[in-house]
């Protein structure tokens, strides 16, 4: 067999091509990724850190509130991503020993998905909150004579209630929602992963 | 190391990053896509490389890293059967010599095996000594004998039925 194997000269590819090929991108899927979480940051400060400075000019900052509310968010969403891309830089070692990094890979990547289901999950009791906040200062004409808006008629306690079932409600919802799609993109992943470590382990 | 130093080590030693791709790749575009891939995976990691190995194992570990874990969806997934047809019938139309035979029975064989297992026995072929398999793949000598063992019979098994067509 290995008369075989050394008596074959493979392809070869020439300096200038080999050259070429450095200033490419990479087409590893953590590398992808990485640049996927890039850009949703940057259009998160844009767009957030946009309508906040917005309410903190506009309506002679009256609703100021509303500004600070968004501001939060922001670093919420902030530490969203700080937290991810960390997990996606530790989440390869190509130098390493093959076992070790595809364990590192597979634990990572573990981490990664369960940070994904936890922070996809929070976001709504969080948007939950700062909508309250929002709605609470501006009183829109559609909500203020219903459940969900405190008025004479309206009691704090069914107010509170309604708003916590509805809470409740949409992150079982969205949990489940979550959970789903968060398999559908990794679970292949893992598996694939853990087979390999498996094999290594044999 | 400059860039020119580094593009002509890879240069050099371009044969390892070659084989892996043939092993790993049915097709020839997604064997220049995982060469590239793993070309810029030695560039970036090159400041990371201390010389506590040699650098024919470093690279290596990065080439299997990046061919063992690279999950992408292949450009044109062809089944192995189709690709060992094509190979093996471009034997008898033109007039390719007995080792060229031997060796694309050789591919074909390995092709059937495990990603691990092909990583062990390309390292095997290389005339890697079990220690340096270690330091590369992580696996304990004496786990990677009883490995290469198992691995042998399967290839000879394999590489049998592949001749005789069956």
């Amino acid at each position: 067999m290995k008369n075989i194997w050394h008596d074959k000269s493979g392809e070869t590819t020439g300096p200038d091509k080999i050259a070429a090929m450095l200033s490419r991108r990479s087409h590893n899927p953590i590398e992808k990724m990485r640049r996927n979480l890039r850009m949703e940051l940057l259009i998160m400060i844009v767009m957030v850190g946009g309508v906040a400075i917005y309410y903190f000019i506009a309506f002679k900052s009256e609703y100021s509130i509303i500004g600070w509310a968004y501001a939060l968010l922001l670093v919420l969403f902030g530490y969203y991503f700080f937290r991810k891309n960390r997990l996606l830089r530790e989440m390869q070692c190509s130098s390493c020993r093959i076992k070790s990094n595809l364990e590192l890979q597979l634990r990572m990547l573990e981490r990664y998905v369960r940070f994904y289901l936890l922070s996809g999950t929070a976001i709504v009791p969080i948007l939950f909150i700062f909508l309250g906040i929002v709605l609470y200062h501006k009183k829109p004409a559609l909500i203020s004579k219903t459940i969900l808006y405190p008025s004479s008629t309206n009691p704090v306690w069914k107010f509170l209630l309604a708003w916590l079932i509805l809470l409740i409600v949409s992150t079982a919802i969205i949990w489940v929602l979550n959970r789903g799609y968060v398999n559908k993109l990794y679970g292949r992943h893992i598996e694939k992963l853990k087979q390999l470590v498996l094999q290594l382990s044999e | 190391m400059t860039q020119e130093e580094f593009v002509r080590e890879v240069q050099i030693n371009q044969g390892i990053i070659q084989k892996i791709c043939r092993l790993y790749c049915q097709t020839q575009p997604d064997r220049e896509d995982l060469f590239q891939e793993i070309v810029v995976q030695l560039w970036k990691g090159l400041p990371k490389f201390q010389g506590q190995s040699k650098f024919t194992t470093w690279i290596y570990r990065v080439a299997l890293n990046t061919a063992i874990s690279d999950f992408r969806k292949k450009k044109r997934a062809i089944p192995i059967a189709v690709a060992e047809v094509a190979l093996l019938e471009g034997r008898n139309e033109s007039s390719q010599d007995e080792s060229e035979e031997q060796f694309n029975t050789l591919y074909v064989a390995i092709n059937h095996l495990p990603e691990i297992d092909k990583a062990i026995v390309m390292l095997y072929l290389e005339d890697k000594s079990y220690e340096e398999m270690e330091d590369i793949l992580g696996i304990n000598t004496n786990n990677l004998r009883v490995k290469m063992t198992r691995i042998k019979d399967k290839l000879r098994q394999l590489t049998k039925s592949i001749s005789h067509g069956t």
